[in-house]
């Protein structure tokens, strides 16, 4: 024993001890509770804990294998090799599959620890039931692993060098996008898992939701970060002078984000007005079904795509699970629906009510839209045998006015009251913001004399106007009530309603990306060049002057740079160096090195694509208002954090009438 | 809200401002409306195309690269896209139209070359199932909404709690701000 004994070996060996404990939770915590056993159930709570303790442990024996370069590891073999940076080593961890699968597994088993210990008292009568649906997970992507794609798997002799991760997967954006991705998917596990919990103890009001509140905003954070960073390595890896292609890998990631939007506001009005219940529910199966989906076609190579590096054979197990979760979710769901009633009803059609039902419409119909174009092309080669690509035409045309209908309703949705909306309200509320409407239309309709960019630019600032109208009545109230300077009144307004500042926060965001979006998407300029050193071209209005192609080597790397002066209206501007990258190891994939030279109004994106006896060749792109999208994904990210963060007074306190009139500083007292 | 305004939503009583709110939202329709129909409709980015290589590059850009996924045959960096390009281009020199350029790669790739699906045969499908679908569940939601509206006027003012005002309004905002934004709605807006 001690000659093979080693810490990967201890790894292998916790993940095949990890099952069984997954599985008694499983079956101990439901039975305990109809037994009315108190100790089962902190039995299966303890067997969760050790799942996620051996998880831990298989986790940092993988690790460990890929510090020390332990090629007799195959997986660490096929994702690193001797001249692979520290950090790609690190990020290696979930560069392939088998990876992934534990990186999954081990989150799940940690969130769910976290969500178990901090909800036990609060909500023990759910305890058991969230323990079992979190464990059935976890046993399904530890079977996997046991079974079909093994981490630890060793080779009968140990190789001298590895092969190495994609050389498109070295960057910083890919170092982190998998991980945040990943992370996405399977904290909607926890929602899910309290939602089913529900529905199978009969505990139906709407508790549940509380305590996941928070649980969900993880998820949809995480996933809107995994989605913008995957969107930023794309601009600056592949060099089409785009970040977002509609590929197949992108939507799967895309469809769980729109479905936990649906539901993050769906809840609101189950929480405020209980309404819409099995509605609700509904739509936490669906974002919790999609997130598996989205890691069964990123991780099975159903559909190949310029991410489907990792490929294997897991697609039917993945199937089932889905099928089999799908179906046991509406199973529960129907058993429960005659307690599932509604106890208010809609009053009017121009209602927030209404706005909300609008909101759920249109992100469900672009998750159907979507993974319509998604599947398409496998449904059309099993049915006809017809090969057919489902491209970005499409989505441009069938997702995009839904994008823009969506945008309107963001503005309208706020300003509209709880129950009905009176005319004298809405002359009120929508005056300034349709003013900037009607503006915006005219003088940009004067200048660009485009139809859609014009519409939807007018739409987006019509939205960003109502967002600055909330904020600046409620700053204007705080004013005058408690003579605060307009700052400090900004602060307190949103410190003391994170929840909805912070996801009017989110909307401001989402309308810097929309620009951002417009802007780049119908007037960028692009053109292919052919340049003599000495000679120039011009772009817009830059004009590129290419002066020669440098080389340097590194350990792990060749760098050929083309050296290029910029002119910007004529006047010199900047020097650039767009360049190849070769990695060792990875001579016929060489990745580009974008120079990316970023403004507000405009982004020059220039790629080498080519050398020949002395000429370079490059693509230039004029991307306008690239900026704003990063820029408005800080924005999305901030107000996420705000409203996810903990209100400082929990518990409600009640104010006596006599102190309503005194200035908020001196309730401190 | 109280009982009055509720009322006054009946009847639309239009002021001065109501009435230059109507004024720009009809100039502001009427813009939309008539760049609709200079554009004629369709949502082209590309202006009429001048040079050969913005010629070019609009054909190459409805074509997608067969060996690098997701990415179009205009700017993607692999060898036969460099080389497809080269042909679109000497295609275009000896005269041939946009449409006889794009017919020779799908007779040699197939369908699977377009970006965008033709509308025809099973692939019109694809453009069928999310405008029929989404028509579908419009339609679903509308129906679903007049009658919960219906059901709500008819047992209106024998619902016990659930009229009460006092969820009313924003019960996220610290009731005093709320009462002088309200203040403010009226005072200074109005």
């Amino acid at each position: 024993m001690p000659a093979t004994f080693d810490l990967v070996n201890l790894g292998a060996g916790a993940l095949r001890l990890a099952p069984i404990f997954a599985l008694y939770a499983m079956v101990v915590g439901p039975l305990g509770d109809r037994l009315r056993r108190p100790a089962w159930i902190l039995s299966a709570r303890n067997a969760l804990y050790a799942v996620c303790g051996l998880l831990l442990l298989a986790s940092g024996a993988l690790l460990y294998a890929f510090i020390t370069k332990d090629y007799s590891v195959f997986y660490v073999f096929q994702n690193t090799r001797e001249s692979q940076s520290l950090l790609y080593t690190w990020t290696a961890f979930w560069g392939g599959n088998a990876g992934s699968l534990l990186f999954w597994a081990t989150g799940l088993s940690i969130f769910a620890s976290i969500a178990v210990t901090t909800n036990w008292r609060s909500q023990y009568r759910l305890m058991p039931y969230v323990i079992a649906v979190l464990m059935a997970i976890a046993l399904f992507f530890l079977l996997l692993m046991v079974f079909v794609s093994d981490p630890f798997q060793r080779l009968d002799f140990v190789p001298p060098d590895g092969r190495g991760l994609n050389p498109l997967l070295q960057d910083p954006g890919m170092a982190i996008h998998p991980p945040l991705l990943l992370s996405g998917y399977m904290s909607m596990s926890i929602p899910y898992a309290f939602a089913m919990a529900a529905l199978l103890s009969g505990r139906l009001d709407a508790s549940w939701i509380r305590a996941t509140r928070r649980w969900t905003l993880t998820a949809w954070g995480v996933l809107s970060l995994g989605l913008l960073f995957g969107a930023w390595w794309a601009y600056r890896v592949l060099g089409w002078g785009g970040y977002w292609g509609w590929d197949p890998v992108e939507n799967v990631a895309l469809i769980p984000w729109l479905a936990a939007s649906a539901y993050i506001h769906s809840v609101i009005i189950t929480e405020k007005r209980q309404m819409l219940k099995v509605w609700t529910i509904l739509l936490v199966i669906l974002a919790f079904v999609l997130s598996i989906f989205g890691t069964f076609i990123v991780r099975s190579g159903v559909i190949t795509s310029v991410h489907s590096f990792a490929q294997s054979a897991i697609g039917p197990w993945f199937f089932g699970f889905l099928g089999l979760s799908l179906i046991l979710s509406l199973i529960a769901l129907v058993y429960r629906l005659p307690q599932l009633g509604s106890r208010r009803r809609l009053d009017s059609m121009f209602s927030r009510e209404s706005g909300f039902l609008f909101n759920n419409l249109l992100f469900l119909s672009l998750v159907f839209a979507t993974i319509v174009g998604v599947l398409f092309p496998m449904i059309s080669e099993l049915v006809s045998g017809v090969q057919i690509t489902v491209g970005p035409p499409f989505y441009n045309r069938v997702d995009g006015p839904l994008l823009l209908a969506l945008m309107a309703l963001m503005g309208v949705g706020p300003l509209l009251p709880w129950r009905r909306l009176t005319w004298g309200q809405f002359q009120r509320r929508f005056r300034w913001p349709l003013a900037v409407l009607v503006t915006t239309w005219l003088i940009l309709g004067v200048i660009l004399r485009d139809f859609w960019p014009v519409l939807a630019f007018g739409v987006t600032a019509f939205t960003g106007a109502t967002i600055i109208q909330e904020f600046a009545q409620g700053i204007r109230a705080r004013r005058t009530l408690a003579k605060e300077p307009w700052w400090l009144a900004a602060l307190r307004l949103v410190g003391r309603a994170r929840g909805r500042y912070g996801g009017y926060l989110v909307h401001a965001g989402i309308v810097f990306i929309a620009f951002g979006i417009i802007g780049s998407q119908f007037f960028n300029q692009e053109r292919g060049l052919n340049l003599a050193p000495g000679q120039s071209a011009d772009v817009g209005r830059y004009t590129l002057v290419y002066r020669e192609l440098t080389q340097s080597q590194s350990s792990h790397e060749t760098v050929i740079s083309a050296q290029v002066d910029v002119l910007r209206d004529g006047e010199p501007w900047r020097s650039i160096q767009p360049g190849k990258r070769i990695l060792v190891g990875f001579e016929q994939q060489p990745v580009s090195n974008i120079a990316i030279e970023s403004t507000l109004a405009e982004d020059l994106y220039v790629v080498l694509t080519g050398w020949e006896e002395g000429a370079a060749s490059f693509f230039v792109f004029v991307n306008p208002m690239v900026l704003w999208i990063w820029l408005g994904g800080l924005v999305l990210i901030l107000g996420g954090l705000i409203a996810w963060w903990p209100e400082r007074h929990p518990q409600a306190v009640t104010v006596p009438a006599d102190a309503q009139t005194l200035p908020r500083g001196g309730a401190r007292v | 809200m109280s009982r009055s305004s509720r009322l006054s939503s009946s009847h639309i009583n239009l002021s001065w401002g109501g009435l230059g709110l109507l004024a720009g939202l009809i100039l502001g329709v009427a813009v939309m409306a008539f760049l609709l129909v200079r554009s004629g409709g369709s949502p082209s980015t590309t202006g009429p195309a001048s040079s050969l290589d913005q010629r070019m590059i609009r054909i190459a850009d409805q074509l997608q690269c067969p060996i690098c996924e997701g990415q179009s045959v205009a700017f993607s960096n692999s060898q036969l896209a460099a080389e497809m390009r080269r042909t679109i281009e000497e295609k275009l020199q000896a005269g041939e139209s946009e449409e006889a350029i794009i017919q020779y790669f799908v007779d040699r790739y197939g369908i699977v070359i377009l970006r965008e699906p033709p509308r025809q045969g099973l692939t019109a499908w694809l453009w069928l199932t999310p405008v029929a679908g989404i028509g579908l569940a419009i339609l679903l939601l509308i129906w679903r909404l007049r009658r919960m509206a219906m059901v709500s006027a008819a047992s209106d003012g024998e619902e016990p709690g659930g009229a009460s005002p006092a969820l009313d309004p924003e019960d996220f905002l610290d009731p005093e701000v709320e009462k002088l934004v309200s203040q403010y709605d009226k005072d200074l807006l109005a």
